[in-house]
């Protein structure tokens, strides 16, 4: 995946900073509202670059927001809150 | 609440403008037509000669309770005892009407009144709205009815004094320095409402601005139909010409407002839109979205809400509009007038007539540059969110 979509990946971050608990796939998916293979390749991009990674807990692989995910979803935040306070008279 | 001594004396603004503003009236009104006033007194006035010494009194009044009352409504700040009004994201979460100020926000306490609160809430302004300052703006047309301004200026300033009274206060420490990033997320979602929620009202008044000069152009093109057509009306007492130009004007002019009613109703909904998907958020309300997404939306907004908010740049200072539009007022009066009263009022007309347009000109100016900024600065902040997701990017 070349340039992902940043609206789709905060939705992603958001959902496991919500749940700091390992999250199923699937669930997470639905939480998302994309369809899986869009899901997949953007989990797989989210992996390769260290924000989440899986676990397997009881026979199921789960999602799990690394420390860069949770630095990343507070960048967005932080990024976020410049632009819409940033300059205001 | 404990208010200041001042507010919470609201009748002092009456006593201080009606003892200066009379007599004063009644010693300028002397002073300028000495012949009337003793012919009046000893030899018993006729009903004109009546007539024009009240009208005269009246507006010479008018103007000086007003000169008097209005800056000692909008200038003064009041300090509130104890621990301060809340800040405007409570406010706003307390149904509050909140728009935020450089180092100050303004809180709609009545139908006619602003709180404009500095220091955190530990004081305050009153303000009228842009409404009461239209109302102000026309009163000062008539010199005869200019004296209503003074009732309008009390009401503003009862009005805000009885707000300020039901206004929730802060309790407690103040909030600590580290913010978690859920605060920052409700940070972001209320002023991103603040600024949908000011882009409607802003829109919304503009159209009022919009429809009141079209009815005012209207009005000075029906004079000059009647000038045009007055020839016509001596000679032949025909109406025909003056009647269908009058139809034309109506005509038009209704069409100008339905179709300035039509534009406004759609951007005010599309920036009402935005303010209700922010809101619901902000109030966690079943269905409300992903906050962040909705931001990251609303991000791509904020160019447009900051402009339509530097074009509400009147309504958003109404103190400086306003002695704006007395200066001009006062200027273009004396200027016209100086011949029947004193030789010195062409040279405070100058003054006066140049000082505001020093100040509108810089109103347009100042505004202008501080959207050029901005716009700058949003372009810059856009284009980093591509690289929000690197790693090791710090802050």
């Amino acid at each position: 995946m070349d340039r992902p979509d940043l609206y789709v990946m905060a939705r992603i971050l958001e959902r496991l900073w919500r749940d700091p608990s390992p999250m199923l796939k699937t669930r997470l998916q639905v939480a998302i509202g994309t369809n899986y293979d869009v899901f997949s390749r953007y989990l797989d991009w989210m992996c390769e670059r260290g924000l989440t990674s899986l676990v397997d807990e009881d026979g199921h692989q789960k999602v799990l927001l690394t420390d860069e995910g949770r630095e990343a979803y507070r960048r967005i935040a932080m990024w976020i809150n410049e632009v819409v306070h940033g300059k205001r008279g | 609440m404990e208010v200041g001594k001042l507010l919470s004396r609201w009748w002092f603004l009456a006593l201080v403008s009606l003892g200066i503003g009379v007599p004063s009236a009644c010693l300028v009104l002397i002073s300028l037509i000495p012949e009337v006033m003793p012919t009046m007194l000893l030899e018993g006035a006729d009903t004109p000669r009546l007539l024009f010494l009240i009208s005269s009194f009246l507006s010479i009044c008018g103007y000086l309770v007003s000169f008097i009352c209005l800056p000692l409504l909008i200038v003064p700040r009041h300090s509130i005892d104890g621990g301060g009004i809340l800040g405007p994201d409570d406010l706003v979460r307390a149904g509050f009407e909140v728009t935020r100020r450089r180092d100050a926000f303004d809180v709609r306490v009545a139908k006619y009144s602003v709180l404009r609160m500095y220091e955190g809430g530990h004081a305050f302004r009153c303000l009228p709205t842009s409404t009461a300052i239209w109302a102000i703006v026309l009163l000062f047309m008539a010199p005869q009815l200019t004296i209503i301004v003074f009732l309008i200026a009390l009401y503003v300033h009862h009005g805000c004094c009885k707000g300020l009274r039901g206004m929730p206060v802060r309790s407690g420490a103040p909030a600590p320095e580290e913010r978690s990033v859920e605060e920052i997320i409700g940070d972001s979602l209320m002023g991103a409402y603040m600024l949908a929620r000011e882009a409607a009202d802003v829109r919304r008044s503009s159209y009022n601005d919009h429809a009141l000069i079209l009815v005012i152009l209207a009005l000075v093109a029906w004079v000059a139909l009647l000038a045009i057509c007055a020839p016509d009306l001596i000679e032949h007492g025909s109406f025909a010409w003056l009647g269908l130009g009058t139809l034309v004007i109506v005509a038009a002019t209704a069409i100008g407002v339905l179709i300035l009613r039509e534009r406004r109703s759609k951007d005010v909904a599309r920036e009402e839109t935005w303010a209700k998907k922010l809101l619901s958020v902000i109030r966690e309300e079943e269905g409300a979205g992903s906050p962040i997404e909705l931001l990251l939306c609303a991000c791509q907004e904020v160019p447009i809400w900051l402009e339509v908010r530097r074009r509400g740049i009147w309504s958003r200072e109404p103190g400086r509009t306003l002695l704006i539009f007395i200066l001009l007022n006062v200027g273009v009066g004396s200027m016209l007038q100086y011949s029947y009263i004193w030789w010195g009022y062409f040279f405070i007309g100058m003054v006066c007539l140049a000082f505001g347009i020093f100040l509108f000109s810089y109103q347009i100016v100042s505004a202008r540059f501080e959207s050029r900024e901005i716009a700058g600065e949003w372009e810059r902040k856009m284009g980093e969110m591509d690289s929000l997701l690197e790693s090791g990017r710090g802050r």
